[in-house]
């Protein structure tokens, strides 16, 4: 979630709390069927190679989540330096890259060409941050019960824009929840972010945990996607919409170049 | 033979008064005789009928020998008697009203004539204020008839009423709703001032006159489209947690649906929830929840008069494009002292009223708490028990009666929500308002009221939370001059005109944000804006079937600095930006807002009655979600976003039966809409300082039919509503630019209400509502992204949430009843909110199956089945 959600969310804190006195159930609702949709998730980082771009189809909601890779594309990764690279196809759907390093500062663009129509994204790659520290800290919820979560700490570079993007793995296993942050009212601070396990998996942090934090530097055209890759869940809006993809024609996915920075911590 | 004694003497120039002096001589003492018989009481069977029919009666009088030419008359002429059983000497002053006659006694005989010559009558004026006899508050809307002329006028939102008519001798009649109709009978020959006291219908049983026909007023009045709720219904209708709720009362009404499962935000005749003008005391009201909307702002206790204009609002209104819920204060008994409140599960109310001058000054003071909190404080956790959750209200007036022609008030509310939990997040909101106003009589036509008026809305964001610490304020405010006169030229001409003068102020968000190393603050353009209307109506009867009311207002509305002004592109990009120095007009939009309605009476029955109006609205809430959170944003008009304007046209049909018991009512409406607000995907509403390049502007059209079948007397009474609509929206950049259903569209909307007094200490209601779907964006496919399944959106509001019903039942025991022993009064009610506890969809999920991860699934949130609630209610 990033900050001016939290800040929404807390207000709405209250909804949560009277939901908690209601019920759920799962029902059967008739939706329309939907045209294949194209998917492309890209990625290019200043971590050694390869990186991939998965192509794929969406499906019909009521159908099983098999969804079916796009073979036989054509998929070019090119910066502003002069350099391009075509991936290969490597199993149904991937495609990547042979000997293209990625490298901050850098302007990439991704070229996918499917039955002779092209997808653009351009993204740049921007400057490492570093995470200071890694904390465990801990939140009431109410009633005596407390739940831990793990605080990132790192200093904002001053005087740019910076939008980060953060992917934890709890024992390995990566946690699929959507972190994001930026510097809004923070520029050149030390910015606290919260990681928290996904509300949906039920997970919590126990002695012995070992929690790997990845620290991403996206650039804005990303952040955005992602911002509203959150929202397009329905929770928070009566109108969800599509997320705003940083790829021209109209496909959904995105293409994102990164760099990255890692730090661990065990829960003691 | 005196008339030839005349003649003879008129010829030799004789002056002629001597001569009617002899002949009032002669006749009076003649009429010695008639008298006796002219006492007698005639009963005419019906209190309407041609004129032929009441002749026959007053013919049939023993004794009584009337004599006229009956070829030149017009018999055939309805007339209206003030009662069935009269005098012989009243039939015959009706008479002479009614076919412009005069009668002479002759012997003993009466002579009935044309009137001579009909020197150009004189009129008078009755006027005065139609007040409670027991607590001396002004009845609004009550009807003041003279029905020898079958005219009246109604009384004023402060009680004033005013008739002129020619001289004569006439009954009048004052009649309100719930109160024992009162009559004085008047020689008009100079101007007169009368102030009727009412007092309540005594509540037992058997004593309802069935028989007697019902006033008629939804026939005869001009105004189509206007909701009268009053706060009698309020008490009785069972709701959500016993709280007795003026928004959720209006619901309940045709063309008016609700927001949602417990919320207080309406819809009227398709408009959005921002274009309603919610007014206490004439002072705007911008967040009317509480709790996230389970409770209005608005205490029952307090209020006296509910009305609702659904988009057809006259002259004297502006500001919003939907609807104008008018609100008047008690002003508090200036007789007696009392006090009355109720305590019930959530909330507690207290209301003290008394004189601050018998008969001339009152004041009241209402308030009201809830006490969830109370029980979060025996929590042992030390954040739950710093935890704070409660609202409360505060309603207060007081007025002064200076001397018959002056009299001032002073009223406010004061109301917030706070919560806090322990020392993470502390959030409160809540509205200010205060009126201050001069009720003054220039003569007995002309009404004058001055009002000054100030109202504020803002909210507090406290938070100490996972990494984020900081502050948020933001609010939005008014100043404002308003003065209207009300012009009773004669029972056929009523003129109102006026004008309102506002000043705005929206502090949209001032944002602090703490870190480890110092403190950074955004504080967002703070806008500013001078709205301004004058108008001029005329109410117009020149018939006894045909009625007019036309009008117009004239609006503008100007961007003020100080202040950033953005130019964008199409992109969302800042192309401009101008700064304007404080008090500099940025842009300033005018608009003319014309207003008219006729009414036609088919018969004393049924009427039909046909409105156009255009209303402009020029602050607009930003909100992502259908009802709203106390967090939404107000923007004015500014140089790109432009006011928005709706054009309503509505025709109705209204038919009582069995004697005005029943009360029939249809009315169709078509809406179309300019400059309608939507937003981009993914748009930023809160804390951007350019949120003006997330929105999408374009038309909107609404139309629908409503159904109403009213019975208001008798031991069972209550409502069924029904109402079909559509509406819409079309916005560039929205469904390719086509027509797409607006959030708020639903399209069969179904209210039932019952009221059953079994005797005259136990009532039992019913409430059972039904309604189809509102408009909702639903998946029609899904994807993978890093391993995550996402719903793919196509059509915006291209679906359906599941039919809602739901079913409340209410039981109310008046323990202690008003006597003549003491005036304690106390009542336990009992209700059931949900009574066969439906799960009724209030958000729709789509997400991976817990049970089967190879699928996804529905998932439906019901908020409340079965919620029972007790409230005890007093009064002394």
């Amino acid at each position: 979630m990033e900050r001016r959600q939290i800040i929404q969310q807390a207000a709405l804190f209250m909804t949560g709390a009277l939901i908690l006195s209601s019920c759920e159930k799962v029902i059967d609702v008739d939706l329309n069927d939907s045209s294949p949709q194209i998917v492309i998730e890209g990625n290019i980082t200043d971590q050694t190679g390869p990186y991939t771009v998965r192509l794929s189809k969406s499906v019909n909601f009521d159908e099983l989540n098999d969804f079916p890779p796009i073979s036989g594309a054509t998929v070019q990764i090119s910066d502003d330096a002069g350099n391009s690279e075509i991936l290969p196809e490597t199993s149904p759907g991937t495609y990547t890259t042979v000997a293209l390093q990625g490298t901050p500062g850098r302007t990439y663009t991704l070229d996918v060409t499917i039955d002779e129509q092209i997808y653009t994204a351009v993204s740049t790659m921007p400057l490492p941050v570093a995470i200071d520290t890694l904390t465990i800290e801990e939140q009431s919820i109410g009633f005596g019960d407390k739940t831990s979560y793990v605080e990132a700490r790192y200093k904002d570079p001053e005087g740019i824009d910076n939008y980060y993007r953060f992917v934890h793995l709890i024992n390995n296993v990566r946690q699929k929840d959507i972190i994001i942050d930026k510097d809004w009212l923070q520029d050149g601070n030390t910015i606290r972010t919260s990681i928290e396990p996904d509300e949906e998996e039920d997970i919590e942090l126990k002695q012995g945990d070992e929690v790997i934090v990845f620290m991403q530097s996206i650039d804005e055209g990303v952040y955005e996607y992602y911002r509203t890759l959150d929202e397009a869940g329905g929770e928070f809006s009566a109108s969800p919409t599509n997320p705003l993809s940083n790829f021209s024609g109209g496909v959904l996915g995105y293409f994102s170049a990164y760099a990255v920075t890692s730090k661990s911590i065990v829960v003691p | 033979m005196k008339i030839l004694f005349l003649n003879v003497f008129q010829r030799f120039g004789i002056p002629l008064g001597s001569w009617v002096i002899v002949f009032m001589i002669l006749s009076g003492l003649q009429a010695n005789g008639q008298d006796d018989v002219l006492q007698g009481k005639v009963n005419l069977g019906t209190k309407r009928a041609p004129a032929r029919v009441f002749l026959e009666k007053l013919k049939a009088v023993e004794g009584l020998h009337l004599s006229c030419n009956e070829q030149a008359l017009d018999l055939d002429k309805e007339v209206n008697a003030p009662a069935e059983v009269i005098t012989a000497r009243e039939v015959l002053d009706l008479l002479a009203v009614n076919l412009n006659l005069e009668y002479q006694f002759h012997g003993k005989q009466v002579i009935l004539k044309p009137k001579a010559t009909t020197p150009s009558k004189r009129r008078y004026t009755v006027s005065g204020y139609v007040r409670d006899s027991a607590t001396g508050e002004e009845l609004i809307g009550a009807t003041v008839i003279i029905p020898e002329l079958t005219t009246g006028a109604t009384t004023n939102a402060y009680g004033f009423y005013s008739v002129t008519v020619p001289e004569g001798n006439y009954t009048v009649i004052a009649q309100y709703m719930g109160y024992e109709p009162q009559s004085f009978k008047v020689n008009l020959k100079q101007n007169v001032s009368h102030n009727f006291t009412l007092t309540e219908e005594s509540s037992e049983l058997g004593e309802v006159t069935v028989t007697a026909e019902k006033p008629n007023e939804n026939i005869t009045k001009i105004q189509m489209g206007v909701e009268k709720i009053s706060m009698k219904e309020i008490q009785d209708i069972p709701m959500i947690l016993g709280e007795k709720d003026v928004l959720k009362a209006i619901q309940l009404r045709p063309g008016v649906k609700s927001a949602g499962e417990g919320s207080s935000g309406f819809f009227v005749r398709g408009g959005a929830a921002d274009q309603n003008l919610i007014l206490l005391d004439e002072a705007t009201v911008y967040n009317a929840s509480h709790l996230l909307g389970f409770f209005s702002v608005f205490n029952a206790d307090a209020i006296k008069d509910v009305e609702l204009y659904k988009g057809t609002q006259p002259a004297e209104y502006g500001g919003r494009l939907a609807s104008v819920l008018d609100m008047r204060m008690n002003d508090g008994n200036n007789k007696q002292f009392g006090v009355s409140g109720g305590i019930g599960l959530i909330a507690s109310r207290l209301n003290v009223e008394g004189p601050l001058v018998k008969d001339k000054g009152s004041f009241t003071v209402s308030a009201r708490r809830t006490y969830a909190d109370l029980f979060l404080k025996l929590s042992s956790d030390d954040d739950v028990n710093q935890s704070k959750l409660y609202f409360y209200d505060l309603n207060a007036k007081a007025n002064y009666r200076i001397n018959d022609r002056n009299r001032i008030y002073l009223s406010g509310y004061f109301g917030r929500d706070v919560f806090g939990f322990g020392d993470e997040l502390g959030f409160n909101w809540g509205n200010t308002t205060g009126t201050l106003r001069w009720n003054h009589l220039f003569n007995e036509k002309m009404f004058s009221n001055t009002s000054l008026i100030f109202s504020n809305y803002n909210y507090e964001i406290d938070i100490d939370l996972q990494g984020t610490e900081g502050e948020i304020t933001s609010r939005i405010q008014n100043y404002n001059l308003k003065q209207d006169f009300q012009y009773f030229l004669n029972t056929q001409n009523k003129f109102k005109f006026g004008l309102n003068s506002i000043y705005h102020k929206i502090i949209p968000g001032i944002i602090t944000l703490k870190s480890d190393d110092n403190t950074n603050e955004l504080d967002i353009s703070h806008r500013h804006a001078w709205e301004n209307a004058v108008y001029a109506s005329h109410q117009f009867k020149p018939g006894e079937a045909l009625s007019f009311e036309y009008g117009i207002r004239l609006s503008t509305f100007s961007v003020l600095g100080p202040g950033d002004f953005y130019s964008y592109d199409s992109d969302g990009n800042a192309t401009d930006t101008i700064s304007y120095s404080k008090g500099k007009f940025v842009k300033t939009y005018f608009n003319l807002e014309p207003r008219a309605s006729i009414s036609y009476m088919i018969n004393q029955k049924s009427s039909v009655k046909a409105s156009y109006t255009r209303n402009t609205q020029n602050l607009h809430l930003l909100s992502n979600s259908t009802a709203g959170n106390p967090t939404d944003l107000w923007i004015p008009s500014s140089n790109n976003v432009k006011p928005e304007i709706a054009d309503q046209v509505s025709l109705g049909y209204f038919r009582n039966f069995n004697k005005n018991i029943f009360e029939f009512s249809t009315e169709a409406y078509y809406k179309y809409m300019h400059n309608q607000l939507d937003y981009k995907d993914g748009a930023e509403l809160q804390f951007n300082e350019d949120v003006e390049s997330e929105l999408l502007f374009g038309e909107g059209r609404a139309y629908g039919i409503e159904l109403l079948l009213k019975k208001r007397y008798g031991n069972l009474n209550g409502w069924i509503g029904y109402t079909f609509s559509r509406t819409e929206k079309k916005i560039a950049g929205i469904n390719n630019g086509e027509y797409y259903p607006a959030k708020q569209d639903r399209m069969h909307d179904v209210s039932v209400v019952g009221i059953y007094n079994i005797s005259p200490r136990l009532t039992l209601s019913a409430t059972w509502v039904y309604y189809t779907g509102n408009a909702v964006t639903f998946p029609s496919g899904k994807y993978e992204i890093d391993g995550k399944i996402v719903n793919y959106y196509t059509e915006r509001n291209g679906y359906r949430m599941p039919d809602y019903h739901r079913l409340d039942l209410g039981v109310t025991w008046l323990k202690k009843k008003k006597s003549q022993a003491s005036r304690g009064e106390s009542s336990w009610t009992f209700s059931l909110y949900n009574a066969y506890g439906r799960q009724n969809a209030y958000i729709i999920r789509f997400e991976e199956s817990e049970s089967d991860p190879s699928r996804t699934e529905a998932v439906q949130t019901s908020l409340f089945r079965w919620i029972p609630s007790v409230t005890y209610n007093f009064k002394f």
